[in-house]
């Protein structure tokens, strides 16, 4: 992604002893909301609900910075974060069986009609795809194809072992293309 | 339609999706943040020795091949908000004599206008007499900090700062020792804080990172013992999840 580098969003600031520094949690939520969206809506939660799982996700954020290391990059600890209140959700929303439309969204200006409409088209075929991959599968895949983390950094912020981490991602790099047909 | 049956090229789609991702919802990003601010406000407003009110999540703007974040501050402030941060100040200038207050201003919705970097608010040992609030200054928006507190402040002295920064040179190791399990090594830290810092800024924090070290290391007697001390000075902390947590792990 174009976002800046996590070391860079982890430590903006080193103090002078060189030891890396947590930014504060404005700053925090500042960087690191529109990654905590996407990957939400990456891991299937419905447009309707990303706000209320977002705001969810950087309370615990919040909560839970004191466990954080700070030497260890933010970005898959909050990914990891939002894959828990993310499989809870799609746990309860299975019972709900209802259907959520996506709510009309109010685009911020950007790219013309035509680019945003082949943009909009690819990316929904993406999420489409991904919705195929078990979401264990599919975080671990997020995490190193679209995010560009390296897998032992997945492994450790999953809490999974290097070899499981490279094993889901075997598993969701196969389960993402359909064999054949369309839609 | 599917993505392309070719792996490569399915990579390649997922690299283009993620490098262009659905743009958000316009003002998303300021309704989260009221609410974030806002929950935490309810907890914090009401902690004895720590007044917190709402704080602006910073903005982010390229400059000089850096991304640096500016604080935004509202323009306007809920009266209410208001109200609550002079009644915790109070309550917090009651017990200590030194800390510091972090102000969250709510962004307004419709505007992207940048008006002035979030502020820290030094307290002083009395009450104060009026409304502590985000004074607005006319930085210009490259003129902003890359962090929001402590080092952002035009009304937090240049000694606060320094302190704030020492305090966190020893605490974040304690953190980080923590959290590579290594609880004696943190609660060295922490001793050395409360050395040196004995009524620090990060005295609350401390004392968290302390009591789960203490579990950790099997001093349960001594763990419990702080906690009852830490709920008892801080009723309401957002630490506290942590130190029950670390409570919860003494076996019985």
């Amino acid at each position: 992604m174009v976002e800046p580098s996590v070391s860079n969003a982890v430590a903006p600031n080193p103090p002078a002893d060189g030891l890396p520094a947590l930014p504060e949690f404005p700053e925090i939520f500042a960087t690191h909301f529109r990654y905590c969206w996407l990957s939400l809506k990456r891991l299937g939660v419905n447009g309707g609900d990303l706000e209320d799982l977002t705001h969810e996700v950087f309370l615990r954020v919040h909560a839970q910075l004191l466990q954080h290391d700070p030497e260890r990059p933010l970005r898959p600890w909050i990914f990891n974060i939002a894959l828990g209140l993310a499989s809870n959700y799609r746990r309860l929303a299975r019972h709900r069986l209802q259907f959520h439309a996506e709510p009309p969204e109010r685009i911020a200006d950007g790219p013309s009609a035509d680019e945003r409409l082949i943009a909009n088209e690819r990316n929904a075929m993406v999420q489409r795809a991904l919705e195929q991959v078990p979401l264990q599968h599919r975080a671990v895949l997020i995490l190193h194809d679209m995010d560009e983390v390296a897998v032992p950094q997945i492994a450790t912020s999953l809490g999974i072992g290097t070899n499981t981490a490279y094993s889901r991602l075997r598993l969701g790099r196969e389960k993402l293309q359909p064999r054949g047909g369309s839609k | 339609m599917n993505l392309p049956i070719d792996e490569l090229e399915a990579l390649r789609w997922l690299k283009e999706t993620a490098a262009a991702p659905d743009p958000l919802p316009t003002d998303a990003e300021s309704r989260v943040w009221a609410k974030v601010a806002g929950d935490l406000n309810a907890q914090a407003l009401g902690q004895l020795g720590v007044a917190t009110s709402l704080s602006a999540p910073s903005a982010r703007i390229a400059s000089g091949g850096h991304r640096v974040v500016l604080s935004r501050l509202a323009m306007w402030s809920a009266p209410a908000l208001v109200l609550g941060v002079i009644v915790g100040v109070a309550g917090h200038a009651a017990l200590t004599t030194e800390k510091v207050v972090t102000v969250y201003v709510e962004r307004p919705e419709s505007t992207l206008a940048i008006n002035a970097p979030v502020e820290d608010t030094k307290v002083a040992p009395e009450p104060p007499t009026e409304p502590v609030v985000a004074p607005q200054h006319g930085s210009q928006p490259g003129a902003g900090q890359v962090r929001t507190s402590a080092s952002a402040s035009s009304s937090t002295s240049p000694h606060a700062e320094g302190a704030l920064a020492r305090e966190r040179g020893v605490l974040d190791p304690a953190r980080s020792a923590l959290a590579a399990g290594n609880p004696a090594l943190a609660l060295e830290r922490v001793k050395q804080h409360a050395r040196q810092f004995p009524s620090g800024l990060l005295s609350e924090e401390r004392e968290a990172i302390a009591i789960n070290a203490l579990v950790q290391l099997g001093g349960y007697q001594q763990a419990e013992k702080r906690a009852e001390l830490f709920h008892s000075r801080y009723p309401q902390s957002l630490m506290t999840h942590s130190v029950d947590a670390a409570m919860t792990a003494i076996p019985r």
